[in-house]
């Protein structure tokens, strides 16, 4: 057992911080804000400038425009980077993908996507959910029918995060209908500018616009974008989708160090009714218990990320580590408002304005995060059924 | 970064398990919480033959020399089986003997503890003062070269069957405080009286007063005096000991539940296929696995001589909270049945919360991680 990280993972921590000091990341724009799940907002310019760095394709083969390097050190600069609140929402699902590719993809397709996903020259979002298929991905009703060197796709998906921003889109259709369910489905990296395509973005609960509704229409997408073997998509979508539940949570514990952080701060500075709030038991007591459970969340994410960098599964790890997340991200937006109190809302132009507007919005926004990527419930099922062994109902 | 036991330690573990899956049964220890002595000799005779009480003990000194890792893989196994009897208690004692006491202190009394014939445990708390040292009242007043110990202390583990407690408290000399000490006692010196305290998991607690109790300067444990920093030093410890025997029990909980809703049926199903109880045991879990590792962080860095203080309170605040929580869905997982006497289960959830006084609670441990969050 050990839980150091090694020399050339440090040197890359530190690099990345001096990186966040000469440029720091809060002056990228951002074209998503921040929601929350603990790998800040979405910025293309930030993105693009991580691609130059060559940050975005740490663990990526170098014939691909990858670095080499290893999982860990990719997780390690990703953690610093979220400490840092730089905006990562754009190019970390981009982390599944590239997975996707490199254990599926032809060779073709590793030679077209990967150098410029490594550059940032396109971003991907992820086209699974539709209006009858939710949890129950195996409802999956677009279709892709087979024309020639072609596949002509039809149907409508929901929810996929940042499409509108995002050049390509991982889209899951149906190839075979008359299979039973989960023999049918492949996977297609589709060109979301493509003629029939059109990306309506959504404005969420919190205010923001970051999802999306795709309509297909007689789009045609040729079978070299066909990814892994045609009817054998699920596989490829759960391997996916478990890279995606780490990547997309594994930062909780650095991001929200932050909100701590400032909340103390804030605690510490603050009086209420004539008392101090550093004072009252119950909101250093509050505090302290979202410390512990940072902590938690932390090692279940170093965890994950252990295994991972061994080229293990994560099938039931990845949930482990989502559901925490996620309740604990709930929690922390709840208790930071209850402690910035009731007058926060009318404040405005005080030292705490922004502390005040950022809570707020995660208050409102952190009810989509166990949601997103597969609910709470979901991942529970998962936990019973591939982490205990239980039946299935 | 590497969260895996070495061979050995798993070997360790294993060693242990089967150990006790054989010499220690449930039956024993449900027996044993109602026997006065809590624990069989000729249980404790096999672990000092299996070289446990000197597991983290130099060789030099008898032991096996192993490290402090290797006393949590082997204290989690421990809880797995709810080991009865002084071995906990015992180690603490060790460990402060090992860290604080004089060359002198070490030669004499290490070998005997290494072998089992020397049972320790420790007496900290008192009434009204649980671990924060500051308010302690128990005093050792120096009379020539002697102390003079009077207190009353809580929660000593097992004090009826230790030979020698360490017992904490002020030193005095001439009217002149200076600071905390700690002092070997023998249990049966004069002046020591132990009334057992009768706790929720029927684990051997005393309540033991000094009064004026005599012993030579020698028995001051070290060459100077000790100090708080070096006593919280080992409640830390010994607090990091605690999540580990902790977390054997969880896992246990969660296995025994696991296989118990596999195989029983209702409505023509296990239950374990039904969504409310998968979830019970997915929540089980996640407790579980959180329990697991920042108690081994804990662990890591305090045999890595790191500081942990913090990292040993974050694993106390959420294990103490965790196992509660994990034996609450197990009981509701198993029905009536597990809520026997006779039964597993209670043996577990009792301790759980006997545990989670131990050392200090979750409020406790909070109380000083706000601290060092900068409140
Ligand atoms: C902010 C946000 C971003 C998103 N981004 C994307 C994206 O990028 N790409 C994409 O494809 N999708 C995305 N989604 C969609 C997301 O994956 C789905 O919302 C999610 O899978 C749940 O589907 P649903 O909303 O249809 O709810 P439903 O599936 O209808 O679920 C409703 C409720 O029923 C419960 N439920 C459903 N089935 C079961 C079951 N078998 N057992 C127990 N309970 C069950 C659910 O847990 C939930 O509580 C996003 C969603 C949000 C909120």
């Amino acid at each position: 057992m050990d839980f150091r990280f090694s020399e050339q993972e440090e040197k890359l921590r530190q690099e990345v911080r001096e990186f966040c000091q000469k440029e720091p990341p809060e002056t990228f724009p951002c074209e998503i804000e921040d929601e929350g799940y603990g790998f800040g907002g979405w910025s293309r310019a930030f993105t693009t400038r991580l691609g130059q760095k060559g940050w975005l394709s740490i663990a990526w083969p170098k014939e691909y425009g990858g670095m080499g390097g290893t999982t860990m050190e990719r997780f390690v600069a990703a953690e610093e980077l979220a400490y840092h609140r730089a905006p990562q929402y754009g190019h970390l699902f981009g982390d599944a993908v590239a997975t996707g590719v490199l254990r599926y993809g032809t060779e073709d397709q590793k030679q077209e996507f990967l150098p410029r996903m490594a550059k940032a020259e396109i971003l991907f979002s992820t086209g699974l959910s539709e209006p009858g298929a939710g949890s129950d991905l195996l409802n999956t009703a677009t279709r892709a029918i087979k024309d020639g060197d072609y596949y002509v796709i039809n149907g409508q998906k929901i929810w996929p995060t940042g499409a509108h921003l995002a050049e390509w889109c991982l889209l899951l259709a149906r190839t075979d209908p008359d299979a039973p369910k989960s023999r049918g489905l492949s996977t297609f990296l589709v060109d979301v500018r493509s003629p029939g395509v059109t990306v309506n973005p959504i404005v969420d609960m919190a205010g923001a616009k970051s999802f999306t509704e795709i309509f297909l229409e007689d789009v045609r997408v040729h079978k070299k974008y066909l990814l892994g073997q045609e009817n054998r998509g699920l596989p490829l979508v759960f391997e996916a989708l478990e890279g995606d539940r780490f990547w997309g949570r594994c930062l909780r514990h650095a991001g929200s160090k932050r909100d701590l952080e400032e909340l103390v701060e804030y605690v510490n500075e603050s009086k209420y009714d004539g008392h101090r709030l550093k004072d009252n038991q119950t909101i250093r007591d509050t505090l302290a218990e979202l410390a512990v459970e940072l902590e938690v969340s932390r090692m279940l994410n170093y965890k994950a990320a252990w295994l991972l960098n061994k080229g293990a599964s994560i099938s039931w790890e990845s949930s482990v580590v989502k559901v925490l997340a996620d309740e604990l991200g709930q929690k922390i937006a709840s208790a930071g408002l209850d402690i910035l109190g009731p007058e926060i809302q009318l404040e405005d132009g005080s030292k705490w304005a922004r502390l005040r507007k950022r809570f707020l919005f995660l208050y409102v926004f952190c009810r989509g995060i166990s949601l997103a990527g597969g609910t709470s419930e979901i991942q529970r099922t998962t936990i019973a059924l591939r982490g205990l062994g239980l039946p299935r109902s | 970064m590497d969260f895996a036991f070495t061979e050995e330690q798993e070997m360790l573990r294993k060693i242990a398990r089967d150990f006790l899956a054989t010499e220690c049964p449930k039956d024993t220890v449900r027996k044993m919480i109602k026997d006065e002595k809590g624990h069989t000799t000729e249980l404790w005779n096999k672990i000092a033959e299996l070289g446990w009480p000197g597991l983290i003990i130099p060789e030099q000194f008898g032991g096996i020399g192993g490290s402090f890792l290797d006393a949590v893989a082997l204290v989690e196994e421990l809880g797995r089986a709810c080991l009865p009897g002084p071995f906990h208690s015992s180690l603490m004692g060790t460990l402060a003997v090992m860290r604080l006491g004089s060359a002198r202190q070490q030669q004499e009394l290490l070998p005997k503890i290494a072998s089992g014939k020397l049972i320790l445990t420790s007496a900290f708390s008192e009434p009204g003062t649980g671990y924060e040292l500051d308010h302690l009242e128990c005093q050792a007043s120096a009379e020539g070269n002697e102390y003079v110990i009077s207190g009353t202390k809580l929660f000593v583990e097992n004090a009826h069957v230790a030979d020698l407690m360490l017992c904490a408290a002020r030193t005095k000399h001439d009217g002149r405080q200076e600071g905390i000490d700690l002092f070997l006692v023998e249990s049966g010196a004069k002046g020591v009286i132990r009334q057992p305290i009768e706790t929720i998991a029927g684990d051997k607690q005393y309540q033991v007063a000094f009064q004026g109790v005599r012993v030579p300067e020698g028995n001051r444990l070290g060459e100077t005096h000790t100090g708080k920093d070096n006593i919280r030093k080992l409640v830390e410890l010994a607090t990091v000991l605690k999540c580990a025997e902790m977390l054997g029990g969880a896992q246990q909980v969660m296995d025994m539940t696991v296989t118990y809703v596999k195989e029983r049926v209702q409505f023509d199903h296990p239950i374990g296929s039904l969504q409310a109880i998968q979830h019970h045991c997915a929540n089980m879990m996640i407790d579980l696995e959180g329990m697991r590792y920042v108690t081994y962080l804990a662990a890591w860095k305090a045999g890595d001589n790191q500081p942990f203080a913090k990292e040993a309170a974050v694993a106390k605040a959420w294990s103490g909270q965790a196992y509660k929580r994990i034996c609450d869905l197990a009981h509701q997982c198993h029905g009536a049945i597990g809520f026997c006497e006779d039964h597993d289960l209670p043996l577990y959830s009792r301790r759980a919360k006997t545990y989670e006084f131990a050392l200090g609670d979750s409020r406790f441990q909070r109380r000083f991680v706000a601290k060092e969050i900068g409140l």
